[in-house]
């Protein structure tokens, strides 16, 4: 999962980057709206954490010209807690709204609320038989037992069941794992795939992820007997 | 003035128009003696019978117009139009000489009478005579109707004329007074912001004061919200740095929270509340707001929001504060429901604010902790107490009360809030 940070104050800009970093997710940051603004509209981040009061473009500027043209789900993060202030954001297109200050573990889950809430899974575990994935917890359970996943195996693992049933490019997945500057080279996707694949389900490597040859990778999960 | 002055006129009219008509037929009548008296001859001391009056009346049987010459007992001539049915022996005598104007009833009729007793000589004798010229009231009576009907009708007239031009000087007059108290009406609805300048000199001082001391209020008010919210940037940027610092070791989280919930909660109070000039804020808009912005936080629950509230429903008070306010309730509502919340407003002399949920409820130690007097919002723990305990700061501030009832009809809490005196304008 890739996301971008527009937040004007270096050091919480920092700790922002550190926090989700560590959580695994691909994380871009910017530090005024106009930049926020092109970032956002060149690449299709996952999400985006937002700050009101941003020099260039205020926070609320930046919403109102992207949603013209995207529907990146967008947290807005701002001193002003009150009721007027929240509902101006929400109404002018936010999907959450966060008053400083906050609690990392708070942003975190409410970030991760939000992309589920855009992958239409409400649910933080979802499970396909015997695989339980715990997107809270970033935990996966192989017929309950904890299956150890490197942080960047999970984000992969995630994206394609965000996005299951569709097939998704070396390229795409490359764009959600990595930040900008990441020196990209597609053949680590398939070292992660592989990794993945011996992982979840060594005897039959097809079983929930499969290779669409030359178009990418579709994460696709029977029921027995359902083929 | 006009009730007293309009009669009067009406009343001395008739009374001149009454008096100039009795003149007219008495001298009618004076007339009408001379061509009697010419034609009276005496022979052998007795009244010649055969006298002739020029006008035609005189002999049409009945006609309203007689002629009549008697002596002190007897009817002794009289013109072909009288048909004597009573005795004319108890009629007034007069005078020699002197000349009588009244009225009489023939046949239950009323008529003028003109008589006059005169004297005939002959061979050095004197034979006196009453003359009588006797004509019915009937086309005076009609004159004076017909006068009547038109002299009331004009005066009506006049009355209603007049009337409709007092009440159109009235208007006139006023308009700058009326328009003035409409457009304060308009800016305490929240409807303008400002007093118009189209006013005559003589008020153009007071709208001029009305419209510096509405500036000076709202100014004052945003360079406050602004130096807040500046305020508020500068704390609240470091706090959530130190707050998500490795090096704050836990047991200090406590602490910073407290600090975090002092200045929310100062700086709430500091903004809210009635002020000199209270304007009036429409509450549907707000409500309608806050459910759209609440439905995006809450997606998972697809709430059902039923509003109960009429469009020109008005809080006097602060926009931010009624945002504050209601924003807190429904998000508690929100929290707490399953799937249903119900929001009625009612606005007589006060304005009363109900919000029920069909969740949970409330339980009844928190209400009474929330209630208890003295209890800053700021030392709550976070959950639903501290939403109400701003609410309940803020709707104090504007001398309302809050009530809790732990149950309602929706199976959940309702929360109450009346505000006093915020009669619709």
């Amino acid at each position: 999962m890739r996301l971008l940070v527009v937040e004007d104050d270096e050091t919480l800009n920092a700790q922002l980057i550190k926090a989700f970093k560590s959580q695994g997710y691909a994380v871009d940051a910017v530090f005024n709206g106009e930049d926020g603004l092109f970032q956002l509209q060149e690449i299709d981040y996952d999400a985006a954490v937002v700050d009101i009061g941003l020099p260039k473009l205020d926070g609320l500027a930046l919403l109102a010209q992207l949603r013209q043209q995207k529907q990146t789900p967008v947290l807005l993060l701002t001193a002003r807690g009150n009721w007027q202030d929240k509902v101006i954001g929400l109404n002018a297109g936010a999907d959450d709204y966060l008053a400083k200050p906050f609690q990392m573990e708070e942003l975190s889950a409410r970030l991760k609320a939000l992309i589920r809430r855009q992958a239409k899974q409400p649910n933080p575990i979802l499970t396909f038989g015997e695989l339980k994935i715990d997107t809270n917890a970033n935990e996966v359970l192989l017929n309950d037992l904890p299956v150890p996943l490197t942080a960047y195996e999970f984000q992969l693992l995630e994206y394609l069941i965000r996005h299951q049933n569709r097939v998704i490019s070396k390229t795409e997945l490359t764009e959600h794992l990595y930040e900008q500057d990441f020196d990209r080279d597609s053949n680590v996707i398939e070292v992660f795939v592989k990794r993945l694949r011996n992982k979840l389900s060594p005897e039959q490597a097809d079983k929930y992820i499969h290779t669409i040859r030359g178009k990418g990778y579709k994460f696709k999960y029977h029921e027995a007997g359902e083929y | 003035m006009l009730l007293v002055v309009l009669p009067i006129l009406g009343l001395s009219l008739y009374e001149a128009f009454k008096q100039q008509a009795q003149l007219s037929e008495k001298q009618t009548l004076r007339a009408y003696s001379y061509n009697l008296l010419a034609a009276i001859e005496i022979d052998n001391a007795s009244l010649v019978n055969d006298i002739q009056l020029d006008a035609p009346s005189f002999s049409i049987p009945d006609s309203g117009l007689y002629a009549l010459i008697r002596d002190e007992n007897n009817l002794l001539w009289h013109s072909s139009s009288f048909i004597p049915k009573q005795a004319t022996a108890f009629w007034s005598q007069s005078k020699m000489g002197e000349e009588v104007f009244d009225t009489i009833v023939i046949n239950n009729r009323q008529h003028f009478n003109w008589q006059m007793k005169v004297g005939v000589e002959q061979q050095d004798k004197l034979y006196p005579f009453t003359v009588h010229i006797i004509k019915s009231t009937q086309d005076y009576e009609e004159q004076l109707a017909v006068f009547t009907n038109t002299v009331w009708t004009w005066l009506a007239s006049l009355g209603l004329v007049f009337v409709c031009l007092q009440i159109l000087w009235m208007l006139w007059f006023n308009k700058p007074i009326t328009d003035l108290s409409e457009e304060i009406s308009s800016i305490e609805k929240g409807d303008k912001e400002k007093v118009s300048n189209d006013y005559p000199v003589e008020i153009t001082a007071l709208t001029t004061s009305l419209n510096r001391l509405i500036a000076t209020e709202y100014q004052q008010r945003e360079r406050y919200k602004n130096t807040l919210a500046d305020l508020a940037h500068s704390v609240k940027n470091p706090l959530t740095i130190v707050m998500n610092s490795e090096e704050i070791p836990q047991s200090l989280m406590a602490e910073l929270h407290k600090i975090d919930s002092s200045i929310e909660h100062q700086l709430k109070r500091a903004q809210g509340g009635q002020t000199s000039w209270q304007s009036g804020t429409k509450l549907l808009p707000i409500i309608v707001d806050l459910q759209s912005g609440l439905r995006k936080l809450y997606p998972d629950k697809e709430i059902k929001f039923s509003n109960q509230i009429e469009a020109d429903i008005t809080f006097f008070g602060a926009k931010a504060d009624a945002y504050e306010i209601l924003g807190n309730l429904l998000d508690n509502a929100c929290k707490a429901c399953h799937q249903r919340i119900s929001l009625k407003a009612h606005q007589s002399n006060n304005l009363v604010i109900e919000i029920l949920d069909d969740g949970p409820g409330i339980s009844s130690d928190l209400v009474n902790h929330i209630m208890q007097r003295g209890v800053r919002a700021d030392t709550y723990s976070q959950g639903q107490g501290i939403g109400l305990a701003v609410v309940n700061d803020l709707v104090s501030a504007y001398q309302g009360e809050l009530t809790i009832d732990p149950e309602s009809v929706l199976g959940g809490a309702k929360i109450s809030i009346c505000f006093p005196m915020q009669k619709k304008t």
